[in-house]
Protein backbone atom coordinates (compact mmCIF):
# COMPACT_ATOMS: atom_id res chain seq x y z
CA UNK A 1 0.00 0.00 0.00
CA UNK A 2 1.39 3.40 -0.91
CA UNK A 3 2.22 5.90 1.82
CA UNK A 4 -0.64 8.17 0.74
CA UNK A 5 -3.11 5.31 1.04
CA UNK A 6 -1.77 4.46 4.51
CA UNK A 7 -2.11 8.08 5.64
CA UNK A 8 -5.63 8.27 4.31
CA UNK A 9 -6.61 5.07 6.11
CA UNK A 10 -5.19 6.45 9.36
CA UNK A 11 -7.06 9.73 8.86
CA UNK A 12 -10.34 7.99 8.11
CA UNK A 13 -10.01 5.76 11.16
CA UNK A 14 -9.32 8.77 13.39
CA UNK A 15 -12.30 10.66 12.00
CA UNK A 16 -14.53 7.61 12.32
CA UNK A 17 -13.67 7.37 16.01
CA UNK A 18 -14.56 11.01 16.48
CA UNK A 19 -17.89 10.62 14.72
CA UNK A 20 -18.65 7.43 16.67
CA UNK A 21 -17.83 9.10 19.98
CA UNK A 22 -20.04 12.02 19.07
CA UNK A 23 -23.10 9.95 18.22
CA UNK A 24 -22.70 7.03 20.63
CA UNK A 25 -25.31 6.93 23.39
CA UNK A 26 -23.82 6.03 26.73
CA UNK A 27 -25.73 3.41 28.68
CA UNK A 28 -23.56 3.58 31.75
CA UNK A 29 -23.17 6.05 34.55
CA UNK A 30 -19.77 6.93 35.93
CA UNK A 31 -21.45 7.26 39.34
CA UNK A 32 -23.09 4.71 41.61
CA UNK A 33 -26.88 4.66 41.15
CA UNK A 34 -27.18 5.70 44.80
CA UNK A 35 -25.11 8.83 44.12
CA UNK A 36 -27.20 9.78 41.11
CA UNK A 37 -30.46 9.09 42.97
CA UNK A 38 -29.37 11.16 45.97
CA UNK A 39 -28.24 14.04 43.81
CA UNK A 40 -31.40 13.95 41.70
CA UNK A 41 -33.52 14.10 44.88
CA UNK A 42 -31.34 16.87 46.28
CA UNK A 43 -32.06 18.96 43.20
CA UNK A 44 -35.76 18.15 43.26
CA UNK A 45 -36.09 18.95 46.94
CA UNK A 46 -34.20 22.21 46.57
CA UNK A 47 -36.60 23.38 43.88
CA UNK A 48 -39.54 22.15 45.94
CA UNK A 49 -38.44 24.06 49.05
CA UNK A 50 -38.39 27.17 46.89
CA UNK A 51 -41.96 26.44 45.83
CA UNK A 52 -40.94 26.18 42.17
CA UNK A 53 -43.81 25.09 39.94
CA UNK A 54 -41.59 25.34 36.87
CA UNK A 55 -37.90 25.90 36.47
CA UNK A 56 -35.10 25.63 33.94
CA UNK A 57 -32.51 22.95 34.62
CA UNK A 58 -29.15 22.15 33.01
CA UNK A 59 -26.62 19.36 33.29
CA UNK A 60 -22.98 18.74 32.34
CA UNK A 61 -22.39 15.77 30.04
CA UNK A 62 -18.74 16.49 29.25
CA UNK A 63 -15.72 17.77 31.17
CA UNK A 64 -16.15 21.50 31.66
CA UNK A 65 -12.65 22.15 30.36
CA UNK A 66 -13.71 20.86 26.95
CA UNK A 67 -16.50 23.40 26.56
CA UNK A 68 -16.01 26.76 24.80
CA UNK A 69 -15.69 29.82 27.03
CA UNK A 70 -19.01 31.05 28.34
CA UNK A 71 -20.71 27.65 28.11
CA UNK A 72 -21.19 25.87 31.43
CA UNK A 73 -23.60 23.06 30.58
CA UNK A 74 -24.35 20.70 27.72
CA UNK A 75 -28.12 20.16 28.04
CA UNK A 76 -31.03 22.30 29.24
CA UNK A 77 -34.71 21.54 29.77
CA UNK A 78 -37.77 22.70 31.69
CA UNK A 79 -38.92 20.93 34.85
CA UNK A 80 -42.61 21.07 35.77
CA UNK A 81 -44.07 20.14 39.15
CA UNK A 82 -46.45 17.30 38.34
CA UNK A 83 -48.67 14.50 39.49
CA UNK A 84 -46.79 11.47 38.19
CA UNK A 85 -48.73 8.28 37.60
CA UNK A 86 -46.65 5.14 38.05
CA UNK A 87 -47.08 1.79 36.29
CA UNK A 88 -48.82 0.41 39.41
CA UNK A 89 -51.37 3.21 39.26
CA UNK A 90 -50.05 5.13 42.24
CA UNK A 91 -49.67 8.88 41.89
CA UNK A 92 -46.59 10.59 43.26
CA UNK A 93 -45.58 14.22 43.25
CA UNK A 94 -42.35 15.34 41.66
CA UNK A 95 -40.83 17.10 38.70
CA UNK A 96 -41.28 15.92 35.14
CA UNK A 97 -38.60 17.21 32.81
CA UNK A 98 -39.54 18.30 29.30
CA UNK A 99 -36.54 17.79 27.04
CA UNK A 100 -35.47 18.15 23.45
CA UNK A 101 -33.11 15.23 22.85
CA UNK A 102 -30.98 14.49 19.81
CA UNK A 103 -32.31 11.40 18.03
CA UNK A 104 -29.97 8.46 18.64
CA UNK A 105 -30.62 6.89 15.24
CA UNK A 106 -30.49 10.19 13.34
CA UNK A 107 -28.33 12.85 15.03
CA UNK A 108 -29.58 15.50 12.62
CA UNK A 109 -33.04 15.21 14.17
CA UNK A 110 -34.43 15.68 17.65
CA UNK A 111 -37.38 14.44 19.68
CA UNK A 112 -39.33 15.78 22.64
CA UNK A 113 -39.01 13.44 25.59
CA UNK A 114 -40.34 13.65 29.13
CA UNK A 115 -38.14 12.10 31.76
CA UNK A 116 -37.36 12.50 35.46
CA UNK A 117 -34.39 13.76 37.48
CA UNK A 118 -32.86 10.30 37.88
CA UNK A 119 -32.86 9.86 34.09
CA UNK A 120 -31.74 13.43 33.50
CA UNK A 121 -28.59 13.08 35.61
CA UNK A 122 -27.85 9.41 34.86
CA UNK A 123 -24.93 9.80 32.45
CA UNK A 124 -23.56 13.15 33.49
CA UNK A 125 -19.85 13.78 33.66
CA UNK A 126 -20.22 15.69 36.91
CA UNK A 127 -22.98 15.81 39.53
CA UNK A 128 -23.72 19.46 38.95
CA UNK A 129 -26.98 21.16 38.08
CA UNK A 130 -27.77 24.66 36.91
CA UNK A 131 -31.19 25.84 38.09
CA UNK A 132 -33.08 28.98 37.06
CA UNK A 133 -36.29 29.61 39.00
CA UNK A 134 -38.42 32.13 37.12
CA UNK A 135 -40.79 34.61 38.72
CA UNK A 136 -44.04 33.11 40.02
CA UNK A 137 -46.02 34.63 37.18
CA UNK A 138 -43.69 33.18 34.54
CA UNK A 139 -43.70 29.83 36.31
CA UNK A 140 -47.47 29.71 36.03
CA UNK A 141 -47.35 30.67 32.37
CA UNK A 142 -44.80 27.92 31.72
CA UNK A 143 -47.07 25.38 33.37
CA UNK A 144 -49.95 26.58 31.22
CA UNK A 145 -47.76 26.53 28.11
CA UNK A 146 -46.79 22.90 28.74
CA UNK A 147 -50.43 22.00 29.42
CA UNK A 148 -51.52 23.65 26.19
CA UNK A 149 -49.01 21.73 24.10
CA UNK A 150 -46.73 24.66 23.35
CA UNK A 151 -43.64 22.43 23.60
CA UNK A 152 -44.67 20.58 20.44
CA UNK A 153 -45.79 23.72 18.67
CA UNK A 154 -42.44 25.49 19.09
CA UNK A 155 -40.37 22.41 18.30
CA UNK A 156 -38.27 22.16 15.14
CA UNK A 157 -36.82 18.67 14.78
CA UNK A 158 -33.93 19.73 12.56
CA UNK A 159 -31.13 19.59 15.09
CA UNK A 160 -27.93 21.59 15.36
CA UNK A 161 -25.66 21.58 18.38
CA UNK A 162 -25.03 25.31 18.02
CA UNK A 163 -28.37 26.46 16.61
CA UNK A 164 -28.89 30.18 16.04
CA UNK A 165 -31.83 31.34 18.23
CA UNK A 166 -32.59 34.23 15.87
CA UNK A 167 -34.02 31.95 13.18
CA UNK A 168 -35.86 28.66 13.01
CA UNK A 169 -33.59 26.85 10.57
CA UNK A 170 -32.28 24.46 13.20
CA UNK A 171 -32.90 24.00 16.89
CA UNK A 172 -31.11 22.67 19.95
CA UNK A 173 -32.32 22.01 23.48
CA UNK A 174 -31.56 25.48 24.81
CA UNK A 175 -33.24 27.24 21.88
CA UNK A 176 -36.32 25.08 22.39
CA UNK A 177 -36.28 26.03 26.08
CA UNK A 178 -36.03 29.69 25.10
CA UNK A 179 -38.86 29.29 22.59
CA UNK A 180 -41.05 27.83 25.32
CA UNK A 181 -40.16 30.63 27.71
CA UNK A 182 -41.00 33.24 25.09
CA UNK A 183 -44.17 31.41 24.07
CA UNK A 184 -45.19 31.54 27.73
CA UNK A 185 -44.28 35.22 28.07
CA UNK A 186 -45.92 36.39 24.85
CA UNK A 187 -48.77 33.86 24.94
CA UNK A 188 -48.17 32.82 21.35
CA UNK A 189 -46.58 29.99 19.38
CA UNK A 190 -46.31 32.05 16.20
CA UNK A 191 -42.67 31.37 15.31
CA UNK A 192 -42.18 34.58 13.31
CA UNK A 193 -43.36 36.62 16.27
CA UNK A 194 -41.24 34.62 18.69
CA UNK A 195 -38.11 35.08 16.59
CA UNK A 196 -38.79 38.79 16.16
CA UNK A 197 -39.06 39.17 19.93
CA UNK A 198 -35.94 37.04 20.45
CA UNK A 199 -33.94 39.26 18.11
CA UNK A 200 -35.19 42.36 19.86
CA UNK A 201 -34.64 41.35 23.46
CA UNK A 202 -32.40 38.29 23.80
CA UNK A 203 -28.60 38.32 23.77
CA UNK A 204 -27.23 34.89 22.83
CA UNK A 205 -23.83 33.56 23.83
CA UNK A 206 -20.97 33.90 21.40
CA UNK A 207 -19.36 30.51 20.85
CA UNK A 208 -15.67 31.14 21.29
CA UNK A 209 -14.14 28.47 19.17
CA UNK A 210 -12.29 28.31 15.92
CA UNK A 211 -14.60 28.62 12.91
CA UNK A 212 -12.38 26.27 10.94
CA UNK A 213 -12.87 23.67 13.65
CA UNK A 214 -16.61 24.18 13.49
CA UNK A 215 -16.61 23.90 9.73
CA UNK A 216 -14.77 20.59 9.96
CA UNK A 217 -17.22 19.47 12.61
CA UNK A 218 -19.96 20.41 10.18
CA UNK A 219 -18.42 18.10 7.60
CA UNK A 220 -17.73 15.13 9.81
CA UNK A 221 -20.23 15.20 12.66
CA UNK A 222 -23.96 14.94 12.28
CA UNK A 223 -25.74 17.57 14.32
CA UNK A 224 -23.03 20.25 14.03
CA UNK A 225 -24.20 22.83 11.51
CA UNK A 226 -23.21 26.42 10.84
CA UNK A 227 -25.35 27.40 7.84
CA UNK A 228 -27.91 29.14 10.07
CA UNK A 229 -25.30 31.67 11.21
CA UNK A 230 -24.08 34.81 9.49
CA UNK A 231 -20.84 36.08 10.95
CA UNK A 232 -20.13 35.16 14.56
CA UNK A 233 -21.52 31.91 15.92
CA UNK A 234 -24.05 32.74 18.65
CA UNK A 235 -26.23 30.26 20.47
CA UNK A 236 -28.53 29.94 23.48
CA UNK A 237 -27.05 28.83 26.78
CA UNK A 238 -28.06 28.41 30.42
CA UNK A 239 -26.25 31.63 31.32
CA UNK A 240 -27.75 33.64 28.46
CA UNK A 241 -31.24 32.53 29.50
CA UNK A 242 -30.48 33.51 33.11
CA UNK A 243 -29.28 36.96 32.00
CA UNK A 244 -32.36 37.39 29.80
CA UNK A 245 -34.76 36.60 32.61
CA UNK A 246 -32.86 38.64 35.18
CA UNK A 247 -32.70 41.67 32.88
CA UNK A 248 -36.45 41.47 32.36
CA UNK A 249 -37.11 40.95 36.09
CA UNK A 250 -38.56 37.50 35.42
CA UNK A 251 -36.16 35.50 37.58
CA UNK A 252 -36.28 34.67 41.27
CA UNK A 253 -32.92 32.97 41.42
CA UNK A 254 -30.24 31.08 39.54
CA UNK A 255 -28.15 28.52 41.41
CA UNK A 256 -25.53 25.87 40.81
CA UNK A 257 -26.11 22.71 42.83
CA UNK A 258 -23.49 20.08 43.58
CA UNK A 259 -23.63 17.36 46.23
CA UNK A 260 -21.52 19.59 48.46
CA UNK A 261 -23.25 22.95 48.11
CA UNK A 262 -25.79 25.19 46.51
CA UNK A 263 -24.21 28.31 45.02
CA UNK A 264 -26.41 31.31 44.34
CA UNK A 265 -25.61 33.03 41.08
CA UNK A 266 -28.40 35.58 41.22
CA UNK A 267 -31.12 35.87 43.79
CA UNK A 268 -33.83 38.47 43.85
CA UNK A 269 -35.15 38.65 47.40
CA UNK B 1 5.53 13.41 6.23
CA UNK B 2 4.05 16.89 6.04
CA UNK B 3 0.79 15.39 4.75
CA UNK B 4 0.72 12.92 7.65
CA UNK B 5 1.35 15.75 10.13
CA UNK B 6 -1.46 17.83 8.62
CA UNK B 7 -3.90 14.93 8.69
CA UNK B 8 -3.16 14.05 12.31
CA UNK B 9 -3.38 17.72 13.32
CA UNK B 10 -6.79 18.04 11.66
CA UNK B 11 -8.07 14.93 13.41
CA UNK B 12 -6.80 16.15 16.79
CA UNK B 13 -8.51 19.51 16.25
CA UNK B 14 -11.82 17.68 15.93
CA UNK B 15 -11.45 15.60 19.10
CA UNK B 16 -12.90 18.19 21.56
CA UNK B 17 -16.02 18.47 19.43
CA UNK B 18 -16.87 14.83 20.03
CA UNK B 19 -19.23 13.86 22.80
CA UNK B 20 -17.74 12.14 25.81
CA UNK B 21 -19.67 10.13 28.33
CA UNK B 22 -22.86 11.85 27.24
CA UNK B 23 -23.57 13.89 24.15
CA UNK B 24 -25.10 17.34 24.50
CA UNK B 25 -28.73 16.34 24.36
CA UNK B 26 -28.80 12.59 24.71
CA UNK B 27 -31.59 10.64 26.29
CA UNK B 28 -30.47 8.36 29.10
CA UNK B 29 -33.88 7.49 30.56
CA UNK B 30 -33.98 3.90 29.31
CA UNK B 31 -30.44 3.31 30.49
CA UNK B 32 -31.08 4.63 33.97
CA UNK B 33 -34.13 2.45 34.63
CA UNK B 34 -32.54 -0.77 33.44
CA UNK B 35 -29.27 -0.15 35.18
CA UNK B 36 -30.82 0.80 38.50
CA UNK B 37 -33.15 -2.22 38.48
CA UNK B 38 -30.54 -4.68 37.28
CA UNK B 39 -27.75 -3.51 39.51
CA UNK B 40 -29.34 -4.72 42.74
CA UNK B 41 -27.61 -1.73 44.24
CA UNK B 42 -28.59 -1.09 47.80
CA UNK B 43 -30.54 2.11 47.38
CA UNK B 44 -31.84 3.50 50.67
CA UNK B 45 -34.88 1.49 51.83
CA UNK B 46 -37.23 4.43 51.33
CA UNK B 47 -36.03 5.04 47.78
CA UNK B 48 -37.91 2.58 45.62
CA UNK B 49 -37.45 2.72 41.87
CA UNK B 50 -40.64 3.20 39.93
CA UNK B 51 -41.53 3.74 36.29
CA UNK B 52 -43.79 6.57 35.29
CA UNK B 53 -46.52 6.38 32.68
CA UNK B 54 -47.72 9.97 32.56
CA UNK B 55 -47.02 13.25 34.29
CA UNK B 56 -49.62 15.98 34.58
CA UNK B 57 -48.58 19.48 35.62
CA UNK B 58 -50.10 20.67 38.86
CA UNK B 59 -51.94 23.92 38.51
CA UNK B 60 -51.78 26.44 41.32
CA UNK B 61 -55.08 27.99 42.40
CA UNK B 62 -54.94 31.59 43.43
CA UNK B 63 -52.05 32.50 41.17
CA UNK B 64 -52.20 34.10 37.75
CA UNK B 65 -53.92 32.33 34.88
CA UNK B 66 -55.42 29.03 35.98
CA UNK B 67 -55.83 26.84 32.91
CA UNK B 68 -58.45 24.17 32.41
CA UNK B 69 -57.22 20.66 31.92
CA UNK B 70 -58.74 17.89 29.90
CA UNK B 71 -57.43 14.95 31.90
CA UNK B 72 -58.86 12.51 34.39
CA UNK B 73 -59.83 13.98 37.73
CA UNK B 74 -57.48 11.64 39.58
CA UNK B 75 -54.52 13.51 38.23
CA UNK B 76 -55.86 16.98 38.80
CA UNK B 77 -54.56 18.67 41.86
CA UNK B 78 -55.13 22.38 42.30
CA UNK B 79 -53.49 23.53 45.50
CA UNK B 80 -53.08 26.98 46.89
CA UNK B 81 -49.41 27.75 47.00
CA UNK B 82 -48.99 31.34 47.98
CA UNK B 83 -49.17 32.57 51.53
CA UNK B 84 -51.04 35.85 51.47
CA UNK B 85 -49.28 37.07 54.57
CA UNK B 86 -45.81 36.86 53.07
CA UNK B 87 -46.51 36.34 49.36
CA UNK B 88 -43.88 33.61 49.59
CA UNK B 89 -44.28 30.21 48.00
CA UNK B 90 -44.82 27.30 50.33
CA UNK B 91 -42.50 24.28 49.96
CA UNK B 92 -43.86 21.58 47.68
CA UNK B 93 -44.20 17.87 48.40
CA UNK B 94 -41.75 15.55 46.63
CA UNK B 95 -42.05 11.77 46.52
CA UNK B 96 -39.28 9.72 48.13
CA UNK B 97 -39.48 7.27 45.24
CA UNK B 98 -36.86 7.28 42.49
CA UNK B 99 -38.99 7.75 39.39
CA UNK B 100 -37.73 6.94 35.92
CA UNK B 101 -39.35 7.16 32.52
CA UNK B 102 -41.04 4.00 31.27
CA UNK B 103 -40.35 2.50 27.84
CA UNK B 104 -41.37 4.37 24.73
CA UNK B 105 -44.72 3.36 23.16
CA UNK B 106 -42.87 1.66 20.34
CA UNK B 107 -40.61 -0.26 22.72
CA UNK B 108 -43.56 -1.22 24.90
CA UNK B 109 -45.62 -2.50 21.95
CA UNK B 110 -42.67 -4.45 20.62
CA UNK B 111 -42.13 -6.07 24.04
CA UNK B 112 -45.80 -7.01 24.24
CA UNK B 113 -45.67 -8.55 20.78
CA UNK B 114 -42.91 -10.99 21.80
Amino acid sequence: MSNLAKYLCLFVSLIANIVYAGSHQSTESKFDPEQVAQFAKQVERYAATQGARAFIMSRLGQPAKNLPDGIQFTHTAIAIYSNIQLTDGQIEKGYAIHNLYQNNANPKRSDLVIDYPMDFFWSVHELKAGIIIPSQQLQQRLVNAINNGYATQVHNSKYSLIANPFNNKYQNCTEHTLNLINAAIYQTTDMQQLKANTKAYFQPQKVKTNRFKLALGNLFMDGVRTSDHKGKIMTTTFSSIARYLEHNKLMQQAVIITPQLTENLHKNT
Amino acid sequence: MKLLTNLITTALVLLPLAGHAQGPSQNASKASEHSVKASGYGLASSAQVASATVAIPIIAVGSVGVASLSVGNALLDAASVTSKATDKCEPLEISDKVITAGPSPQALMNEEDI
